[in-house]
């Protein structure tokens, strides 16, 4: 005890990061282990490709982004969440900073996540149209969509871990589990549309 | 009484266990501290020297790497860090060449680590935090146990060192990649901690011959400590009260901890973040209230103030530390 006294700066040094490590993985794993943070319950429609104004809550200037020329061509079509539906509409004209740029059908891929299964299915446009949509960042059980933290992995160090941005995560408070999405590699771009409303999916 | 004669008295009184063997210790070491600091260019040179050679094994191995074999990969890299380890303590035990083992340990300590990573990665692991993690955390024990027996500050740093990558990596490794927390914010929790640590391993090592680590620990330490709560802030509209009223506290808490502790370098960090704070303050929430020249002034006086407080504690409580 006389020994520990006098060498208490010492323990406290060395109890802080230990402390530190113990209460990181306590906060992190035991409301993972206790299961208190019910799973995910609504299904969300997603698109990979050009065409889709996607909803841009982060930009303060714009609700959602401007159509874009993409491959060279003006495309014929936009789509976007509409009242609830995803809608299809024709773009317009060509902006005259484009000059004599062609018009073109870019029609983007859609898919739907299933979050019971942990699945996504491909689906057409009209079938798509049938859905009853919720824009929000937010599912209505409250779960979002972000993606992975940017430190890599720390080893091999000087052989190029790679981070992990490209890769998605649902996440609500404490609960965050990767989603297998048809995303091309390393890709960076949006995809997230909207969330299912009806008929709801998953494990509902 | 004559050298063999008193050396005799110390090994009876071993014997007789009315000493032990850790009373000699505390009497080398309180030697040790009353011996002036041995900052020789000598001492500066064995460095260099080792970090030139370092240097030299690195571009050397990196021009070659390619046409290495696995086994010359692992040899030049692990094969030479363990070779200047022995070497260092066989030279430790000649006791007669001044510092020429830290040269040695220096270059064990940076070969030994790229070694064991270069071993791993030619027998094929890859990936993860935890496991790079839990090998520094080795390292630092095995630094403790070398510098239990060989008691080298240099050995010392080099378990700081370790300890400190194992506590980044292990802490990567519990979060994952999942986004459980902001990352930002947990990278600054992490450093807030490791510099608390710091302080009070320089606090435990500062009656030792361990104390020459000490004012490069406060330093680090404060450094930490002040810019994590610093970043934990954030920055308006998203900024967070609790920091922005907890991280003033923490910097006149590392001046008046500076005089304590008779640490220059704490003081002047506390001072710069002082500076920092006054800026950060007055920027976010006096902007719109008082006009650019008005703030200017404001800001001015406040820091002449914070120059004179530091001047004042510095000769009042510092001079000669």
């Amino acid at each position: 005890m006389e020994k520990l006294k006098q060498n208490i700066a010492l323990v406290v040094g060395l109890s802080i990061p230990l402390l530190m490590m113990l209460i990181i993985a306590g906060v992190i794993y035991l409301p993972r282990w206790m299961n208190s943070t019910p799973p995910p319950r609504y299904d969300f429609l997603y698109a990979v490709g050009d065409g889709v104004q996607y909803f841009a809550p982060q930009n303060y200037y714009a609700p959602a982004y401007p159509p874009y020329p993409t491959k060279g061509v003006w495309p014929k079509y936009t789509y976007r969440v509409l009242d609830g539906k995803l809608v299809r509409q024709t773009t317009g004209p060509v902006p005259k900073e484009y000059g004599t740029m062609p018009e073109g059908d870019v029609s983007p891929k859609f898919y739907v996540y299933h979050v019971g299964t942990k699945k996504s299915s491909e689906i057409t446009f009209d079938d798509a149209a049938l859905y009853t949509l919720d824009s929000g960042v937010k599912s209505p059980d409250g779960f979002d969509i972000v993606r992975g933290q940017g430190s890599g992995d720390g080893f091999p160090f000087f052989f190029g871990g790679g981070n992990n941005y490209n890769k998605q995560y649902i996440h609500k408070g404490q609960y965050a589990e990767e989603l297998s999405l048809n995303l091309p590699e390393n890709y960076y771009g949006d995809f997230f549309i909207a969330w299912i409303t009806n008929p709801p999916h998953g494990n509902r | 009484m004559d050298k063999n004669t008193l050396l005799q008295n110390i090994t009876q009184a071993l014997r007789d266990g009315i000493i032990v063997p850790s009373d000699l210790r505390i009497l080398m070491e309180a030697q040790e501290v009353h011996a002036p600091r041995a900052f020789s260019i000598s001492g500066i040179l064995y460095y260099i020297g080792g970090g030139i050679a370092f240097l030299g094994i690195g571009i050397f191995v990196g021009q070659q790497w390619s046409d290495l074999s696995s086994f010359l990969r692992i040899l030049l890299t692990l094969g030479a860090g363990l070779a200047f380890f022995v070497a260092a303590a066989l030279l430790e035990s000649t006791k007669k060449l001044d510092r020429v083992p830290d040269a040695f340990h220096f270059l064990a300590g940076l070969l030994i680590p790229g070694g064991v990573f270069v071993t791993l990665n030619e027998l094929g692991f890859h990936g993860g935090n935890f496991g790079p993690g839990i090998i520094f955390a080795m390292f630092f024990l095995l630094y403790v146990l070398a510098y239990r027996f060989m008691s080298r500050n240099l050995l010392l740093t080099f378990s700081v060192l370790y300890a400190t990558f194992a506590f980044f990596l292990l802490t990567s490794a519990l979060m994952g990649n999942a986004p459980t927390f902001n990352e930002t914010d947990y990278i600054a929790y992490r450093f807030v901690a490791l510099g608390a640590s710091y302080i009070f391993l320089g606090y435990a090592f500062r009656e030792s011959s361990r104390r020459v680590l000490s004012p490069f620990l406060y330093g680090f330490g404060a450094l930490a400590v002040l810019g994590g709560a610093f970043a934990l802030q954030g920055w308006s509209p998203t900024q967070s009260i609790f920091w922005e009223i907890l991280s003033p506290g923490l910097v006149f808490g590392a001046m008046f901890l500076a005089i304590h502790i008779r640490s220059r370098v704490m003081l002047f960090l506390g001072a710069v973040f002082l500076i920092g704070d006054i800026f950060k303050i007055t920027q976010e929430y006096f902007r719109d209230s008082l006009s650019w020249p008005l703030l200017l002034i404001f800001a001015g006086f406040l820091l002449i103030g914070v120059g004179y407080l530091t001047f004042y504690l510095n000769r009042k409580y510092l001079r000669g530390a």
